[in-house]
């Protein structure tokens, strides 16, 4: 498969060497599929610009240097980085830099998950890792629509936070009104809204309950003479009784273990 | 005699409710009924005295109450029974009297029976609560016993003395005696009561003197409190010295960028000297080394972003943590690109400082056991920021973890910080702290791909308002 590259680096001798690193990808990562690479280039700012306004890239891969030369209070890589976001929605973008400590936090917030490579006089390095960044960004590609489709998005502000489905255990409402909190296999959020409005936009997501939307994938027990489903992190919720219906389709579907379960008593508590 | 026998019991039985005030139900009639039913049958009997059917009158109330009513206050029950068979023993001991002083005609007895039994119904009518009170309080057992020791005493000396019908010397004895045993009983009721309630007064004197020992340990604790004030007094001398630390920071760039200034314009001289001989590999050795000799990198980012922060607390808590991961040698980031002048919401600043504070802790903390692990201190870095958009302010941090740190499963039960390990007791801490925001602030934190991630938001008071 042939993916667009675009490289904007001030420093010629760098466009070089990452074209030739490419083109040692290009053999290495050639293993189930051939991988093509076309590339283009710019030296600055302006001419990427101009260069991207003609030339739209659909699923591009760019190698962009943090401090382009010029200005550099605005025209900088990030800056270069949001106009690509825009114009080309799957872009994988990946900054090159010389600092090892720059800081790619707030441009995360912005635009999603991006990856940097630190220059580095050690040759091996800088192609192993680039070879790395590289696969990942055309694993990203190749998984953006699947990936998409398995994103739960909400929004802060005007901030649009997206988490994978898969990830979800279950959302529940809290004793403030609007505000949800979602209980993740790594961690847990808050968010706001409401449980109908969210089950509408997720449909992969199951209400069981007024107050509860969960994710049938990790469902790890039911009770259906009480109605408890326990989640795989040990939780337990109640399904109120016109989901039954749903839930022994569900039951058919995942296999889950049926057993007695009991509610644990809220730990509130013991907070103080 | 027969009409007594029939009214006597009936008025034992009013007496005997009255004063338990229980409620009647149909297993009481039917009890009553062959109660007096069976007291009339044994005063028929000439051979049986009265002391004998008083005993069979208690025991008989006694099983009913306590088996077939199922009333387990037994001490009550015997109090009541002694209660009424007393008055009973004094109703009849009083009309025995009354005949020997007055010689009244044989056929007015019931009418004087009626009387009295008449006026005792009255007096137990009015005083029935008293009388439920004694015999429930806590001096209960006395009065009880008091009643059956004055009960059987009159018992004797009715039976001996008042059998032969005549004003004896015997009998006078016998009265005056009972009198002041009477009298007796009173008096040790009263005394006994007054004992009670001198030991009261001495609980009283107990308590008050436990609510002295209260009031000291209140003050041990403003003590306590005190001595925290001091503590957090010399914490903020702490950020103090980091702010001066900063300041000095900030003087000693303005003498390197006045040094460079003034090297410039000789390195350019020396350069321009070197690329018209053609010697680029000079130039650029020369400029390496100068860059190598004269920037340390690290420094010059150091407090990087810090000078966008307006709001001094924010600031010097940035400040502090910031320069505790530069004294710790660990790779970090901060960002704050907005100008923050203010924070949204009714939030104490400093309950967000101390937030802050804890997940810059936290993120130390984890930091130096991965470097400790991984023995390479580039493994671990920090990156932070403050973020302001739409109103909303934003903080986030994210720190590389331990693969086997965090229990990802433990992690995500619903209140799993109140356990206190895992992330450390700073996160329950602050959750702890938000708690008191829920309709302000936003908590996220989640481990991703060997990150921990911890953002806050607090939403703008706009925002709240379309939520509300």
């Amino acid at each position: 498969m042939k993916y667009p590259v675009f490289i904007c680096d001030d420093d010629q001798d760098q466009i070089e060497q990452t074209k030739k690193i490419l083109g040692a990808a290009e053999m290495i990562l050639s293993d189930d599929e051939e991988v093509e690479f076309s590339i283009a280039t710019a030296k600055n700012y302006m001419d990427a610009i101009t260069y991207l306004k003609d030339h739209k890239l659909d699923g591009g891969i760019y190698f962009l240097d943090v401090e382009l030369g010029g200005d550099t209070e605005n025209d900088t890589g990030f800056d270069l980085a949001s106009l690509i976001k825009k114009n080309d929605e799957r872009a994988q973008i990946i900054f090159v830099t010389s600092h090892a400590d720059l800081s790619l936090i707030t441009f995360r917030r912005r635009l999603g998950p991006i990856d940097y490579i630190v220059k580095t006089s050690d040759l091996d390095k800088l192609r192993r890792m680039m070879v790395k960044t590289v696969e990942i960004a055309i694993y990203n590609l190749h998984k953006f629509n699947y990936m998409k489709k398995m994103t739960f998005s909400y929004k802060i502000g005007r901030q649009t936070r997206n988490v994978n489905i898969d990830d979800i255990i279950y959302i529940s409402t809290t004793v403030t009104p609007h505000k949800l909190l979602m209980i993740l296999t790594t961690g847990e959020m808050q968010l706001l809204g409401s449980i109908n409005q969210y089950a509408q936009e997720n449909p992969l997501l199951e209400k069981i309950n007024q107050s509860c939307l969960v994710n049938p994938k990790n469902i790890k027990s039911i009770d259906l003479k009480q109605h408890r489903v326990s989640f795989i992190n040990g939780d337990v919720e109640d399904f109120s009784r016109t989901s039954v219906k749903r839930m022994k389709d569900l039951l058919a579907e995942y296999n889950y273990k049926t057993e007695k379960l009991a509610k644990k008593e809220e730990e509130n508590g013991s907070l103080t | 005699m027969l009409f007594q026998a029939l009214f006597s019991p009936i008025v034992d039985l009013y007496i005997f409710y009255r004063v338990s005030g229980w409620k009647l139900k149909r297993r009481d009639y039917i009890f009553s009924v062959i109660f007096i039913g069976i007291c009339v049958f044994l005063g028929s009997l000439t051979q049986i005295d009265d002391f004998f059917i008083d005993i069979i009158q208690a025991i008989l109330v006694f099983l009913f109450s306590y088996f077939v009513r199922k009333e387990k206050k037994a001490k009550l029950i015997i109090g009541l029974i002694s209660f009424f068979e007393l008055l009973d023993l004094f109703m009849t001991i009083s009309v025995e009297i009354l005949l020997l002083f007055f010689d009244i005609k044989f056929s007015s007895i019931i009418f004087i029976f009626l009387l009295i039994d008449f006026l005792v119904v009255c007096i137990i009518q009015k005083y029935y609560l008293r009388v439920r009170e004694f015999l429930n309080d806590r001096n209960s057992s006395i009065f009880i016993g008091l009643i059956l020791y004055v009960y059987f005493s009159s018992a004797i000396v009715y039976l001996l003395a008042l059998q032969n019908k005549r004003i004896t010397i015997l009998f006078e004895i016998s009265l005056s005696l009972l009198i002041l045993q009477i009298t007796f009983s009173i008096f040790a009721y009263s005394t006994a009561v007054n004992i009670q309630k001198k030991l009261l007064t001495e609980q009283e004197q107990k308590e008050q003197r436990l609510k002295l020992k209260l009031a000291n340990a209140d003050r041990k604790a403003k003590e306590a409190e005190n001595r925290e004030l001091v503590l957090k007094q010399q914490e903020l001398k702490s950020e103090m010295r980091q702010l001066q630390e900063y300041s000095s920071y900030l003087d000693k760039n303005e003498d390197d960028l006045r040094r460079f200034k003034h090297d410039y314009q000789n390195i350019l001289n020396s350069l321009k000297v070197s690329a018209q001989d053609g010697d680029t590999k000079k130039v650029i050795k020369m400029l390496d080394q100068y860059t190598n000799t004269q920037f340390d990198q690290k420094a010059l980012r150091k407090y990087k972003g810090v000078n966008h922060i307006h709001e001094k607390n924010l600031k010097s808590i940035a400040i502090a943590k910031i320069s505790k991961l530069y004294s710790l040698d660990l790779n970090y980031s901060f960002d704050c690109e907005q100008n923050i002048y203010q924070v949204p919401g009714k939030i104490d600043i400093l309950d967000l400082v101390r937030i802050i504070g804890i997940t810059f802790d936290n993120a130390a903390e984890e930091s130096m056991a991965l470097i400790r692990e991984t023995n390479d201190p580039n493994t671990a870095q920090i990156d932070a920021m403050y973020y302001q958009e739409n109103g909303d302010f934003e903080f986030q941090i994210r720190n590389r973890v331990r693969k086997d740190t965090v229990a990802t499963d433990k992690m995500s039960q619903k209140n799993f910080t109140t356990k206190k390990h895992h992330m450390g007791i700073g996160l329950a801490n602050v959750k702890e702290i938000t708690h008191k925001y829920e309709d302000t602030i936003i908590v996220n934190y989640y481990v991703d791909n060997g990150w921990f991630n911890f953002d806050l938001t607090i939403l703008s008071d706009e925002e709240r308002e379309i939520t509300d």
